[in-house]
């Protein structure tokens, strides 16, 4: 099958992270937290950056990692495209040798990568700023080249970490509605990772609620909207 | 706002320097500036050509910039991965760290003599390794060119460390992280991401590296020596020069003075420029 699956236990000296995903291909998870309730530490695991205490991770028929046969594929291998919360453009780089680092530390030729980097500008309405250094983006344009960066390797599995929370109030709507459209149009999974309720009711199909590393609430957003398990979930719904 | 906005300015505020002050303060700033006055005054500008061109300082020059740049050039080519050992050995063994900067330190704090009469010691004729290098291969280090390029590089190597280590910490780890979940090796994150985001920190230090190279005198008179041609660095040529033929010192010291203050004024974004913004 196509998809995430993943049981994963990190141990933290705080608390101790429990979740369990599962991610049908074309299909956008919202993880929804409060700081240190171990969104980004789950983040972290599915990329390989956190190596985790105990579980295992299968991203369609690939196992990406489990603890039980000590299988641990490096995050460069695995396939999988992370939008950073900042985004984390490289500074020194143009915007178009920003999404074609992907492709030529794959192996393509720089020339080849950098006119498939040129078609990716120009489907997200940034042909004009190809030559442009990251620190002149905008936010919306920033997330754009971010998100062009990790999709042209063509990942089965997408990770967003906060994608709205660097923009100010006046461009969020307008920049969620785009990257709505992007992850729409995005055939594989996605994982999205925020503190804000309505990043997930506007993007995701369905929500975990996470409080100190366990799951407080899953389903669909506006079913947990709608009626919250506990006053926990209640309160970050509550403005 | 405005009334807020007052108290950034030095003339609202005044000095607030207590009067007695000032006097000190001026005598530190004659100490600091006078000599120098002193050097430009008694420069003999009409004979600088002529003792410029005159073989025994050319030479002088020509060997000092040419071993300066290889020490400069040994120095970034080792003092980086030193540097990057440091910056990043904080995660896995705060002790090793600890001592590593230790040893990367003492050659800035020990006297430059103590320097040299080290490297005699090792490398010297009968020295650690230097008997050996004699014995098995037939080379002799010190007294020669290399002996000179040792002994700078010996003093130099610890600024470009510390320069490096520090852009290092001040770098954004995550974009390391950026480029590696876009599948990146190790090596590629180095040369395309790491490295040009701390090109900066690598220019000040190699720039710190040859001024102090170039300054260099008591590690290379002890270990080196004093022959024209081969080891008469400038700083050993001034020396030398003072007393039997003062004027082509004074042009050395003045030509050294000029390097110190090209040196500034390619930091000064960084040092002069850091203190006032």
């Amino acid at each position: 099958m196509s998809g995430l699956t993943a049981t994963i236990v990190v141990e933290r000296p705080a608390f101790t992270l429990e979740l369990e995903l599962e991610v049908a291909a074309g299909e956008i998870v919202a993880i929804l937290g409060p700081n240190g309730s171990g969104k980004t530490t789950t983040l972290r695991t599915l990329a390989g950056l956190v190596r985790m205490t105990e579980g295992s991770i299968r991203l369609g028929d690939k196992t990406l990692d489990d603890t039980a046969t000590d299988v641990h594929v490096e995050t460069r291998s695995r396939d999988i495209g992370v939008v950073f919360q900042d985004y984390l453009l490289f500074p020194h780089l143009s915007a178009a040798e920003n999404i074609a680092f992907g492709p030529i530390a794959h192996g393509t030729p720089a020339p080849r990568a950098l006119v498939a980097a040129r078609e990716w500008l120009a489907r997200f309405d940034l042909a004009d700023f190809a030559d442009v250094r990251p620190r002149q983006l905008s936010g919306g344009q920033a997330q754009r080249v971010a998100l062009a960066r990790a999709l042209i390797l063509e990942p089965p599995l997408l990770l967003l970490d906060e994608p709205l929370a660097a923009l100010d109030v006046g461009t969020r709507a307008s920049v969620r509605r785009a990257l709505k459209e992007v992850l729409g149009a995005y055939g594989g999974s996605t994982v999205l990772v925020t503190h804000d309720p309505a990043d997930a009711l506007a993007l995701a199909d369905q929500m975990v609620v996470l409080e100190a590393g366990t799951v407080a609430q899953r389903g669909a957003p506006a079913d947990v909207a709608a009626s919250p398990a506990n006053e926990y979930v209640a309160g970050l719904f509550a403005d | 706002m405005r009334a807020f906005s007052r108290t950034r300015s030095p003339d609202a505020r005044g000095t607030g320097i207590p009067g007695l002050l000032w006097i000190p303060a001026g005598i530190a700033l004659a100490f600091l500036v006078l000599p120098l006055v002193a050097l430009i005054a008694q420069v003999p500008w009409a004979q600088f050509g002529q003792v410029v061109e005159s073989s025994g300082v050319g030479q002088s020059l020509g060997l000092s910039l040419g071993a300066g740049a290889a020490a400069t050039g040994l120095s970034v080519l080792l003092g980086v991965p030193l540097a990057w050992v440091l910056a990043r050995s904080v995660e896995w063994n705060p002790v090793l760290r600890r001592l590593l900067r230790a040893f990367v330190t003492v050659p800035l704090v020990l006297p430059p003599v103590v320097g040299g009469i080290a490297l005699v010691l090792l490398l010297g004729r009968t020295g650690l390794v230097g008997s050996f290098l004699r014995i098995w291969f037939g080379i002799q280090i010190p007294f020669t060119t290399p002996a000179v390029v040792i002994s700078e590089t010996f003093v130099a190597m610890p600024f470009l460390v510390l320069s490096v280590e520090g852009a290092l910490r001040g770098a954004d780890r995550r974009l390391e992280d950026a480029a590696e979940t876009l599948g990146a090796s190790r090596w590629m994150i180095f040369r395309r991401i790491t490295l040009p985001l701390i090109a900066p920190g690598v220019a000040a230090g190699a720039v710190l590296s040859f001024a102090r190279a170039l300054g260099e005198f008591g590690a290379t008179i002890t270990f080196a020596g004093d022959f024209p041609g081969v080891t008469r660095t400038m700083p050993i040529a001034a020396y030398i020069a003072l007393e039997s033929d003062p004027g082509s010192a004074y042009v050395i010291a003045i030509i050294l003075l000029a390097v110190a203050i090209a040196v500034l004024f390619a930091l000064r974004d960084r040092w002069v420029g850091g203190l006032t913004s």
